[in-house]
């Protein structure tokens, strides 16, 4: 199945880019929030450290699926399917 | 002790006096919003009309204000204001608080009205009344510079504090606001440019060379202890991510979830909002990174838009509020002409918030036949064009400079306005944010998102996490419960003052820090809970201000946002079952009856003196 992440705030995160990185994972159906963090830090090592500590999301950071935190969903056992937007939220203020 | 000096400035008489605020007063209400706020409830006659001579303009820093470097340079406007009929509080960032403190005043009581306009010049104590025909019509940069320049000092807005007002405050818009250096600061809400422009006053400038901690009783322990704050505020995720991208890191965040305005309220999300989005404006537009004085944080992003049909000279402050009041709001997607609005209206003398309401709902009147006028949402070359006749009260702009909810009841159509106590709301949908639902339709000002930020929980998850759609009992009486909470920390902020921006963290600053602070820099025995209620008597005095009044004391859902957003993330969800079944418990949490304090409420809070308003 394909999913579309969106990485916001990449610099906060160490990232090389200014702007938003989208890209579209292609994953095994089943595959849940915690498969996408580990996709991505074969894409940008280190990068899971950056977004988890101790098996759970950093505090004042998210990550949404279809807009919602997976907070109130499954965590990172949140299951995806085909066609789902995951967001990686920084802290923010405003 | 702690000892806050205030000059009252007479306009009509040009008739100077000195005042002084101890501790009795202080302990009770601090400076900034809530010693304005006290004031005014006191002083400004029932009944006046907010233009009028009779209506009075509080500008206070506040008892730690420039003081310590926790992003405390801020400055509060407390006034009558034009554009809700009641009371309202508006606060800026930059060097102007730090600049009045070192002229040797905390604040600043501006009444009466002068004949002709003037400007206000306070150096090292001393106030000046100055001409100001040749400035009167201005734009807000020229003004700064030429009041800079005809008073001796660099044209860079660093070198004193500088407060104007553009041609919207001069022809008396009620949605216009007061800049202050440095630079593009805005005491934006409530039409307090207005106030300035009816007492025909353009500008304050000060400086000074007072000692800001010759108070403080330990001032090597307060140096020690407020940078060990100021450290422990820097190591926080929140100040980084600010530092980097601004405040419009916001748009990807609200627009996700579906809570990100369109078309005045439409609905909750828009796929074309990417170009708008912190993070491509920081690449494509952004040219540096500043900071209020004595800001840690320096969340600040200046822009310039150097080509095109939306170029303009020179660079702007840009913001999350401002992108989305003159993008989204208004169905505009283009980020170039965005930032040129935005310019635009700085350099008027507008807040962009409600600036954008108006225009939006001058937009969908249009579109609903009610109001002749080819706009259409989205449409730049219009929109540059309306503001500008908006600022100049010129044909349709004398009606949009009314603001959006005149506008709207003037062209038969209420239902046009989204906002509270006559003020149009700013960046969140209450119906995908749900704290919103009860946070905007309390605060005191109206059409607020500052007096409790509930992106803070809902998103951040400080204090706690709580789901923004959540509408279980549980859920509401939670929502309920940290609202009331966030009202007074907020309102506590704008007293002291400092930036809200500190206590978005878990490593911010908050109550207990405060008492700490206090109490080594003025030997005061506070503690955290005296501080924060320190908030709610403040809350409770703006909310007596309604009451004396008799008008907006009952808070109101706006019908809207009773229907379910249409579309996005959070497609279905209304606000209005968190807000009818919500704000029983909020009144019931705060000791009130239909938006009204009882009197056990005002003896808790020592308030007894405004019994007689019950």
């Amino acid at each position: 199945m394909r999913v579309r992440v969106v990485i916001m705030a990449p610099l906060y995160f160490g990232l090389g880019s200014v702007d938003q990185i989208k890209l579209d994972l292609y994953l095994e159906d089943g595959a849940t929030i915690r498969d996408v963090v580990n996709k991505l830090n074969d894409i940008y090592p280190g990068f899971k450290n950056k977004i988890i500590f101790q098996d759970k999301i950093i505090e004042m950071h998210d990550i949404l699926v279809n807009g919602r935190s997976i907070d109130f969903l499954d965590g990172l056992n949140t299951r995806l399917k085909d066609g789902d937007v995951v967001v990686v939220v920084s802290p923010f203020g405003g | 002790m702690a000892v806050f000096r205030v000059a009252r400035i007479d306009l009509a008489t040009e008739k100077v006096t000195e005042e002084v605020y101890k501790d009795d007063v202080l302990k009770k209400f601090l400076g900034g919003r809530g010693l304005g706020s006290y004031l005014a409830l006191k002083e400004i006659p029932k009944g006046i009309d907010p233009l009028s001579p009779s209506n009075r303009l509080y500008i206070f820093a506040g008892p730690l204000s420039a003081m310590a470097n926790l992003s405390t340079s801020r400055i509060t406007v407390v006034t009558k204001s034009p554009l809700t009929g009641s009371l309202t509080h508006a606060n800026a960032g930059g060097n102007f608080a730090y600049w009045i403190r070192k002229s040797g005043y905390d604040g600043l009581i501006i009444e009466g009205a002068a004949e002709d306009p003037v400007y206000i010049v306070v150096k090292e104590g001393d106030v000046a009344i100055k001409p100001a025909k040749h400035l009167w019509g201005k734009w807000t940069g020229a003004t700064i510079k030429a009041m800079l320049r005809e008073n001796g000092f660099p044209e860079d807005e660093k070198s004193a504090g500088v407060a104007v007002i553009g041609p919207a405050g001069e022809n008396l818009s009620r949605i216009a606001g007061i800049r202050m250096s440095d630079y593009e600061r805005f005491a934006g809400r409530g039409g307090v440019g207005a106030v300035m422009g009816s007492k025909k006053l353009k500008g304050i400038l000060v400086w000074g060379t007072r000692d800001l901690l010759r108070d403080v009783k330990d001032r090597a322990k307060f140096i020690a202890e407020s940078t060990k704050l100021a450290q422990r505020l820097m190591s926080g995720p929140t100040a980084k991510a600010l530092h980097i991208y601004g405040t419009n890191l916001l748009t990807a965040v609200i627009n996700s979830i579906g809570g990100y305005p369109i078309r005045n309220f439409e609905t909750g999300y828009a796929e074309e909002a990417d170009k708008l989005t912190g993070e491509y404006v920081k690449k494509s537009y952004v040219v540096e990174t500043h900071a209020c004085m004595m800001c840690p944080i320096a969340c600040t992003q200046h822009v310039m838009v150097r080509s095109g049909p939306f170029k303009f000279v020179g660079k702007a402050k840009y913001e999350y509020e401002s992108t989305w009041s003159l993008g989204a709001n208004i169905g505009l997607f283009d980020p170039e002409a965005d930032l040129r609005l935005q310019k635009l209206a700085n350099e008027l003398g507008f807040d962009t918030i409600s600036l954008g309401n108006t225009l939006a709902a001058a937009v969908e009147l249009a579109k609903k036949g009610k109001l002749k006028l080819d706009v259409d949402w989205g449409d730049a070359g219009a929109l540059v064009d309306l503001v500008i006749r908006t600022a100049n009260r010129s044909d349709i702009g004398d009606d949009l400079a009314e603001g959006d909810y005149r506008l709207a009841l003037k062209y038969g159509d209420p239902s046009a306005f989204r906002g509270s106590r006559g003020q149009g709301l700013p960046a969140y949908d209450p119906r995908a944010l749900k704290g919103f639902a009860l946070s905007y339709f309390t605060a005191n000002r109206g059409g607020d998102h500052l007096e409790a930020y509930s992106p803070t929980w809902e998103v951040l998850g400080v204090p706690e996490k709580v789901d923004p759609l959540c509408e279980t009992p549980e859920c509401i009486e939670k929502q309920a419960r940290i609202v009331v909470y966030a009202q007074h920390l907020m309102a506590l902020t704008d007293s002291v003052t400092y930036c809200k921006f500190a206590t978005l963290d878990r490593e911010g600053i908050f109550e207990k820090d405060l008492a700490h602070l206090f109490n080594i820099a003025y030997d005061w025995d506070v503690t955290p809970e005296d501080v924060l209620t320190i908030g709610e008597r403040v809350f409770n005095v703006e909310r007596l201000f309604h009451v004396k009044e008799g008008k907006w004391v009952k808070d109101e859902l706006n019908p809207h946002f009773r229907n379910p957003l249409p579309t996005g993330p959070a497609k279905g969800h209304s606000a209005a079952k968190m807000f009818d079944e919500g704000i029983k418990i909020y009144y019931k949490l705060r000791g009130w009856v239909d938006g009204k304090p009882t009197y056990d409420t005002l003896k808790r809070l020592g308030l007894e003196e405004f019994q007689y308003l019950l």
